[in-house]
C-alpha cells in the first residue's frame, strides 16, 4: 500500500512538472503575444493621433474655406469692376479724350430769335421743308482756319457715329447703364425712332464753303474775341412758325482746339434747327458747354422731334425750365 | 463522486469527455488538472469502481480514467460492470499492480488500455493522442 501511495506521489509530481512546463510554454506565448499586441497598440495609438492631427487640420481648413471663398469673390468683383471701367475709359473715343485734355473752361454761348420786323421771339421755330429736302449749311470763312477744324465742323453736323456713355458719369442714372449719343446731327436725327411729324425734320444736310451770305445756315468763324465771353452765338430769322434762316458765328476760332470747336458748332447747330437751350448743365445744350461728353443727347432729339411735329415750345426739354 | 456540468479549460466547443476514478484525491485532482490543461474535458470524478460505473451510465463519457487497486468496489469491478454496459467503451486502467495476472484479467476484460505508475509521461501523451485521433475518425 505504502509503494502505492510512493508511486501515485511520483505520477503527481511527473504530471504537475508536464502541467509547469505547458503552463510555463503557454505563459511564453502570452508574453509574446502581449509584447506583439503592446506594439499593435502603439502602433493604433500613432494613427489615432495623426488622423486627429489631420482632422484638426481639415476642420480649420474647413472653418477658413468659407472666408477665402467671400474674400475670393470680393477681389472678383472688384476686379471685374476695375475691369469694366478700364474698357469703359478705353471705349470713350479718342476725340473726347482730345476734348478732356483741351478743354480748358466752360464754353459760353447765345442765342436769338428774330422775326422779320426785328422783334425777339420767345418760341423755338422749325424749318418748314419739303421732304427730304437738304438744309444748305455754308461755312463762309472756311480758307481762315485748318483743315482739322474744317472737318471738325463737318462732323458735328454730319458725322453719324455714336458713342454709349455710363448714365453714372452724367447724374441720368445707375452705374451700369448707358445712354447712347451722336457725335453729329445728321446721325443723331436719322437714328430718331420717330413717327410722321407735322412738319419734316431736317434730315440730309449740304456743307458749302462759300464767301457769299448763301445757304439755310450759315456759320462764321471768326477771330475776334466776343466783348461778352462767348463761344458761339446763334441768331435765326423767322416769320410766323417758319425759321427762315439761321447765322452762326464762332469767336476766338484761332485759339480753340478742333475738339472744342466742334462741340460749340453742335451746340450752336442745335439752335439752328430750331432748339432752344437746356437747363441740364450735362446736356450739349445748356448755354454754358460745362459736359465733359458735349454730344447729341436723347432728350435734344426728343426736343427736335417735339418741335417739328407742332409743338410750342419756350425753353427745353432736358431737365426743368431756365430760360437765357 | 463529482458531476462537473461544464469545464472551463475545454480547447474546442466539442472536446473529449472523460470521467477519473481513483481512490486518492489528491491524484485525482492533479490527473483532472492535467487533462483539463491538455483540452480534455473531465465530466465527473470518482472513489471506486461502483461510483465509476454509475457516472459511466450517468455521464457516458468519451474514455474512462479508472484506477485499478481501489477498497470495496476495484477498478476490475468497475471494468467488467462497464464493459456490460457499453461494451466498446474506451477504459484507461491505470495501476501500480505490474504483476501478469493482473495485466492479463484486465487483457480479457478488454481493457482498451493500461497506464503503469508511476506515470512515463510520453505514455501518457501517446494515450491522449489516441483519443483524439478517435474523436477525430468519429
Amino acid at each position: 500500500m505504502k509503494q502505492e501511495l510512493f508511486d501515485d506521489l511520483v505520477s503527481q509530481k511527473t504530471l504537475l512538472k508536464e502541467m509547469n512546463t505547458e503552463l510555463k510554454k503557454r505563459m511564453d506565448e502570452m508574453k509574446t503575444d502581449t509584447t506583439h499586441l503592446e506594439h499593435d497598440i502603439s502602433e493604433k495609438e500613432k494613427t489615432i493621433n495623426e488622423l486627429r492631427e489631420d482632422k484638426k487640420v481639415l476642420a480649420k481648413l474647413l472653418k477658413s474655406e468659407p472666408r477665402k471663398n467671400k474674400i475670393l469673390r470680393n477681389v472678383t468683383i472688384v476686379a471685374a469692376l476695375g475691369l469694366a471701367m478700364f474698357i469703359f475709359i478705353s471705349y470713350v473715343p479718342s476725340d473726347l479724350q482730345s476734348f478732356y485734355n483741351s478743354n480748358t473752361g466752360p464754353l459760353k454761348t447765345q442765342y436769338l430769335i428774330q422775326n422779320l420786323q426785328g422783334s425777339t421771339v420767345d418760341t423755338w421755330k422749325p424749318w418748314h421743308l419739303v421732304n427730304d429736302q437738304p438744309l444748305i449749311i455754308n461755312i463762309l470763312n472756311a480758307n481762315t482756319v485748318s483743315k482739322e477744324k474744317i472737318d471738325a465742323i463737318k462732323d458735328a453736323i454730319l458725322s453719324e457715329e455714336s458713342v454709349k456713355i455710363d448714365n453714372s458719369l452724367l447724374d441720368r442714372g445707375p452705374v451700369g447703364t448707358v445712354s447712347v449719343y451722336y457725335k453729329g446731327w445728321q446721325g443723331a436725327i436719322q437714328n430718331m425712332q420717330s413717327d410722321k411729324t407735322k412738319f419734316h425734320i431736317p434730315t440730309k444736310f449740304n456743307i458749302i464753303e462759300s464767301p457769299s451770305e448763301e445757304g439755310d445756315i450759315t456759320i462764321s468763324l471768326s477771330t475776334l474775341e466776343n466783348p461778352d465771353g462767348l463761344s458761339g452765338y446763334t441768331k435765326s430769322i423767322t416769320d410766323g412758325q417758319e425759321t427762315l434762316k439761321s447765322s452762326i458765328t464762332i469767336y476766338n476760332v484761332n485759339d480753340m482746339s478742333p475738339e472744342r470747336l466742334g462741340a460749340v458748332i453742335r451746340h450752336e447747330f442745335g439752335h439752328a434747327l430750331g432748339l432752344g437751350h437746356s437747363s441740364d448743365q450735362e446736356d450739349l445744350m445748356h448755354y454754358i458747354i460745362e459736359t465733359n461728353f458735349p454730344f447729341v443727347s436723347d432728350c435734344d432729339v426728343n426736343a427736335v422731334k417735339d418741335l417739328y411735329d407742332g409743338k410750342e415750345m419756350s425753353d427745353v426739354a432736358c431737365g426743368p425750365q431756365k430760360s437765357l | 463522486m463529482k458531476v462537473f456540468s461544464h469545464s472551463n479549460t475545454a480547447s474546442n466547443d466539442n472536446p473529449i469527455t472523460v470521467i477519473v476514478i481513483d481512490d486518492d484525491r489528491d491524484t485525482v485532482s492533479v490527473l483532472c488538472d492535467f487533462l483539463q490543461i491538455k483540452g480534455i474535458k473531465v465530466i465527473g470524478t470518482g472513489y471506486n469502481g461502483l461510483e465509476a460505473v454509475e457516472l459511466y451510465k450517468k455521464l457516458r463519457p468519451d474514455a474512462v480514467f479508472l484506477d485499478v487497486m481501489m477498497e470495496m468496489y476495484d477498478g476490475i469491478y468497475g471494468l467488467e460492470k462497464i464493459k456490460q454496459v457499453q461494451p466498446d467503451a474506451i477504459v484507461i486502467m491505470v495501476t501500480a499492480d505490474m504483476t501478469v495476472a493482473t495485466h492479463d484479467k484486465l487483457i480479457a476484460l478488454d481493457a482498451s488500455a493500461i497506464v503503469y505508475k508511476p506515470y512515463d509521461i510520453d505514455e501518457i501523451m501517446h494515450i491522449l493522442e489516441k483519443l483524439s485521433t478517435m474523436r477525430k475518425a468519429s
